[in-house]
C-alpha cells in the first residue's frame, strides 16, 4: 500500500493543485492530510474541497483548523496568523466549518499513528523538532512510526537505541528505508508554506509493502498565491515568505 | 380433563415449584433442628447420670474405707450399725433424698440375692446382670430405655463383691448379730469373693425435654414456612412486575406480528392452521420459542419472495422483500406518489426491542449515512430507523460466482477490494464480509447492502462492549473475531479470502461442519493447506487466497490494497 502524507496547506490552492497532480503519477492508494488546511493561505475553501475530493483520504484536526472553529483560541497564535483565522472565519463555507468541527487530532493504522503535532497530547500543538519532545513521543506513543506536521519543516527522526535519538532534515527526493524494529518520526514538511529554505511543495510517500519513504518535493506558482494574498487584503508578509521557503 | 404441568402459565408455574421448594426447605431444616437438639438431650442426660453414679461410688467408698472401720472401732466388731455402716443402706437414702429434690431422678442399688426385699432386681435388671456376666471385663453401661414411666437415660455400673465385704455377706454365722436379729440369715448371704453382688444405676428422665424439642420444632417448621412463603409472596409480586409482565408484552406482540407476518393460506391450509402456537403452547417462553419459530418460517418465505402483506412507511409502499441482512430486512418499495422505485432497509421488528441489537441498528445507519462510496448504497432519506435507500435496478444478491465470466469476476473483486480499502480508511471495520451482504448490478457493479455488525471507533461498539461474543457467520469469519476481537481490518481481508476461495473452487475452505467455537477455530488452523493443494486453484492464485487465509493476523495481508494489487497483478 502508498500512502501519501501530506501537512499545513495553508488555503495555498497553487501548491495543493501541484502536489495532487503529482500524487497522480504515484499510484496513490490512501491520503492522509495531517491538517492546518487553512490559515495564512487566500483559498481555504477550494483546497478544503480538492482534499475532500480524494479518494481514500483521512483528515487530521490542525491548530489553525480547530481556531477556526474555536476548538482552539486563536489569540495564542501571531498577530498576522490571528487576522487570516478571522478572515477564514469569515469566508469558509457553512459545509467546510462543519467539515473542519468533525476532524479527529490523531488516527492509527496499523503500526502507524497520525498527527499535526505531538502525537501523545496532540491539542497541545507542540512542535516536535527536539530531543525533549521527540522522547516523549517515543515513550508515550505505542506505534512504531509516527507522522507529523505543524513545523513546516521535513524531519526524520529516529531513535537509534534507548539513549540515542537522531535528527535528519531530508533533501528533496531522499528515499528513507523503514526497518522493521526501528522507530521513527516522519515530519511530512509543508505543502502550502515551507520554511526549510526551498519554495517547494514538500509532502511524502510511504509504502508498507517495500517499506520505503521518499520525500518529495513540487514547484508551483508562487507569485499566483502571493498576489491572491495581497489582493484578499491578508497581511504582506504571508506572501513574501512564500518566495523564500523561509 | 386435568391441565397437565406444561400447559399452565409461567407465573403459575414459579408459585408451585416455588412452594414445593420452600415447603421442602422448611421441612429439611426443622428436620435437621430437630436431630440435631435431640442429639444435645441425650449427651446432656448422659453426662448427668454418669456424674451422679460417680457421686454415689465415692459415698459408698467412703462408707467402706472411712466410716465402717471407724465404728467397728468404736463399738467392736460384733456391733453392725446399720445406718452408720452399710453401704448400700446409706447409699440408697442419700439418693432418696436427693430424688425429693430431684423429680424423676432415680438411683437404684439392686441385687439378685438381697437382703432387703426391696432392692431385688426386675426382669430388665436381671437382664444386665446377664449382660455383666457374661464378660468381666464390662464395668460401664449407659443408654436409653423406654419403660412404662416414660423415656429415660440410665447409667450403670457392676458392684462385685470384695474379701472385706464377706463379713457381713458371706456365712450368716460369721455375719453380726444385730444384722442377723434385723434381718435374718436368708437374703444378702453366702457370696464369695468375686461374685456379681449387685448393679448401681442413675436414671434420668429425658421424655419432658424430647416433648418439649418436639413442640419448639413444631413451632420452627411453621414459622420457616409462613417467613418463606411471604418470601416467595414478594418475589412473585417483582417477578410478575420485572419478567411476566414484560414477557407477556413481548409475547403479545409477537403474537399480533404472526398475524401480519403469516402467509396467507395456501391450497390444503386454513385459518386454523395460522394459530397454531397459540392452541399448541403452554407458558409465555414455549409461546416466544414458537413465535420465534415462527418467525423463521417467515423469514425464509420472505426471502423467496411470497405471500408479503402491503404495507406503507411513509409515502412509500412496501413491496417484495430483497434481502435479509444481520439485523434488518430489504425491501422493494414504491413511492405512492412519485412512483419512484427504492429500498426500504427496515429492522427486524422483534430484535427491534433488544437495546443492544438496537444500538447495533443505530451503528449502521450511521455509518451508511456517512460513508458515500459508489459500492456501497446510497442513503436516500431516513423516517425514523427506516433507510430510505436508493434503488438497485436491475441487481440481484451475489449468490454464486459461476454466471459471471472471468473478466466479470475480476471487476467485481477489485471494486469489493476499493470498497473495503475505502471503509478501512474511513476506519470502519465490516466484520460481516460475504456474498449474502452484496448484489451485483447489470454493470456488474458490487453494492454492499449491509453493514449491521461493523465498527467505528466514533461510536461505541456494542456487539464488544455487551460482551455478545462472536457475531455473524462463522464460515467468512477470521479466528481473532471469532475470538471475540473486534476492529481489527485484517479480519475483513480473511472475510475476503473465503469468498475468493469460495468464487473460485465453490467450497469453503475449511473442513466438515464445526459446532463449537473451539471446533471453528481448529477447523480454521487447517486451513492453510488445504487452499494450497486445491486442484481448481492457480498456485498464484491460491497463494494470494492462503495469505489471505493465515491463522495469525502478522502473517496475513496488512491492507487490502496490497491483496487488490497481488490479485490484479496476477490477472494482467
Amino acid at each position: 500500500m502508498k500512502l501519501a502524507v501530506f501537512s499545513d496547506i495553508h488555503a495555498n490552492i497553487e501548491a495543493l493543485q501541484a502536489v495532487v497532480d503529482d500524487f497522480q503519477k504515484q499510484h496513490i492508494d490512501r491520503y492522509i492530510c495531517l491538517g492546518d488546511l487553512i490559515g495564512y493561505g487566500p483559498n481555504p475553501n477550494e483546497c478544503i474541497d480538492l482534499v475532500r475530493s480524494l479518494p481514500n483520504v483521512v483528515v487530521i484536526l490542525g491548530n489553525h483548523d480547530a481556531a477556526a472553529t474555536w476548538e482552539a483560541t486563536p489569540y495564542g497564535m501571531s498577530k498576522s496568523a490571528q487576522q487570516v483565522i478571522f478572515w477564514s472565519m469569515e469566508t469558509l463555507t457553512r459545509e467546510n466549518l462543519s467539515f473542519i468541527k468533525d476532524l479527529e487530532p490523531t488516527r492509527v493504522m496499523g503500526e502507524m499513528i497520525f498527527s499535526h503535532a505531538n502525537p501523545y497530547n496532540p491539542k497541545a500543538w507542540r512542535y516536535v523538532n527536539s530531543r525533549k519532545y521527540a522522547a516523549r513521543t517515543f515513550a508515550q506513543t505505542g506505534k512504531r512510526l509516527a507522522f507529523i506536521g505543524h513545523t513546516h519543516k521535513p524531519l526524520v527522526i529516529t531513535r537509534k537505541n534507548f539513549f540515542q535519538i537522531s535528527f535528519e532534515e531530508p533533501e528533496p527526493s531522499s528515499v528513507y528505508t523503514v526497518t522493521s524494529g526501528s522507530r521513527q518520526i516522519f515530519n511530512c514538511g509543508s505543502v502550502g508554506q515551507p520554511r526549510d529554505g526551498r519554495p517547494l511543495a514538500c509532502y511524502l510517500i510511504y509504502d508498507t509493502r517495500l517499506q520505503q519513504l521518499i520525500y518529495r518535493r513540487v514547484a508551483y506558482d508562487h507569485r499566483q498565491t502571493a498576489a491572491k494574498i495581497i489582493a484578499a487584503g491578508l497581511p504582506a508578509y504571508l506572501a513574501k515568505r512564500l518566495a523564500t521557503g523561509r | 380433563m386435568k391441565p397437565s404441568f406444561e400447559k399452565i402459565n409461567l407465573r403459575k408455574k414459579f408459585l408451585l415449584l416455588s412452594s414445593i421448594i420452600m415447603v421442602a426447605f422448611a421441612l429439611v431444616l426443622s428436620g435437621f433442628y430437630y436431630g440435631y437438639m435431640k442429639k444435645v438431650v441425650v449427651q446432656d442426660a448422659l453426662e448427668k447420670s454418669n456424674l451422679i453414679l460417680q457421686e454415689v461410688e465415692a459415698i459408698r467408698s467412703y462408707v467402706i474405707e472411712e466410716l465402717r472401720p471407724k465404728m467397728y472401732q468404736l463399738h467392736g466388731n460384733e456391733s453392725f450399725v446399720l445406718e452408720a455402716m452399710s453401704t448400700t443402706y446409706i447409699s440408697l437414702r442419700i439418693m432418696q433424698l436427693f430424688q425429693e429434690k430431684m423429680d424423676g431422678y432415680t438411683y437404684r442399688r439392686v441385687s439378685q440375692n438381697p437382703r432387703n426385699p426391696e432392692n431385688a432386681s426386675n426382669q430388665w435388671e436381671d437382664e444386665m446382670f446377664g449382660w455383666f456376666e457374661a464378660d468381666k471385663a464390662r464395668s460401664f453401661w449407659q443408654g436409653q430405655v423406654n419403660s412404662e414411666r416414660g423415656s429415660s437415660f440410665i447409667s450403670m455400673i457392676p458392684d462385685y463383691m470384695e474379701k472385706e465385704c464377706l463379713t457381713c455377706h458371706g456365712d450368716p454365722k460369721d455375719a453380726p448379730g444385730s444384722m442377723i436379729s434385723k434381718y435374718g440369715d436368708v437374703g444378702g448371704f453366702r457370696f464369695v469373693e468375686g461374685d456379681l453382688a449387685g448393679l448401681d444405676s442413675v436414671s434420668i428422665p429425658i421424655a419432658k425435654p424430647l416433648s418439649r424439642l418436639a413442640k419448639l420444632t413444631g413451632v420452627i417448621f411453621i414459622l420457616t414456612l409462613g417467613g418463606s412463603l411471604l418470601l416467595l409472596f414478594v418475589i412473585n409480586i417483582l417477578f410478575d412486575k420485572l419478567v411476566v409482565s414484560r414477557l407477556a408484552w413481548i409475547v403479545d406482540s409477537l403474537q399480533e406480528n404472526q398475524t401480519l407476518f403469516s402467509p396467507t393460506p395456501q391450497n390444503g391450509q386454513n385459518d386454523q392452521d395460522r394459530h397454531v402456537v397459540q392452541q399448541t403452547t403452554a407458558d409465555e417462553l414455549d409461546s416466544l420459542q414458537a413465535s420465534f419459530r415462527h418467525l423463521n418460517r417467515y423469514v425464509r418465505t420472505a426471502r423467496r419472495g411470497d405471500n408479503l402483506q402491503p404495507n406503507f412507511i411513509g409515502p412509500y409502499a412496501i413491496a417484495n422483500p430483497v434481502t435479509t441482512g444481520a439485523m434488518s430486512w430489504l425491501y422493494q418499495g414504491i413511492h405512492s406518489e412519485t412512483k419512484a422505485e427504492v429500498l426500504l432497509k427496515i429492522p427486524f421488528n422483534n430484535l427491534y426491542v433488544n437495546p443492544i441489537y438496537r444500538a447495533c441498528l443505530q451503528t449502521e445507519l450511521k455509518i451508511m449515512q456517512y460513508c458515500d462510496h459508489q459500492n456501497l448504497i446510497k442513503v436516500k432519506e431516513r423516517i425514523n430507523d427506516i433507510l430510505i435507500l436508493h434503488s438497485l435496478q436491475g441487481a440481484g444478491v451475489m449468490r454464486s460466482m459461476k454466471n459471471y465470466d472471468e473478466a466479470g469476476r475480476v471487476s467485481i473483486f477489485i471494486q469489493i477490494f476499493d470498497l473495503v480499502a475505502y471503509l478501512h480508511t474511513s476506519d470502519i471495520v465490516h466484520h460481516d464480509l460475504q456474498p449474502g451482504n452484496f448484489f451485483i448490478t447489470k454493470e456488474l457493479s458490487p453494492i454492499m447492502v449491509d453493514l449491521g455488525l461493523a465498527s467505528w471507533p466514533k461510536l461505541p461498539d456494542t456487539i464488544f462492549d455487551s460482551g455478545m461474543g462472536p457475531q455473524g457467520d462463522f464460515r467468512f469469519m477470521a479466528p481473532e473475531q471469532i475470538n471475540g476481537r473486534r476492529g481489527d481490518p485484517r479480519s475483513d481481508l480473511y472475510s475476503l479470502g473465503v469468498i475468493l476461495f469460495l468464487a473460485y473452487t465453490g467450497e469453503f475452505p475449511h473442513k466438515g461442519q464445526p459446532d463449537s467455537i473451539q471446533a471453528w477455530l481448529t477447523a480454521k488452523g487447517n486451513i492453510e493447506n488445504m487452499v494450497a493443494l486445491h486442484k481448481k486453484l492457480p498456485t498464484e492464485l491460491a497463494h494470494i487466497i492462503k495469505k489471505a487465509l493465515a491463522y495469525e493476523t502478522s502473517a496475513r495481508y496488512q491492507w487490502v490494497e496490497d491483496m487488490r494489487d497481488d490479485y490484479a497483478t496476477y490477472y494482467q
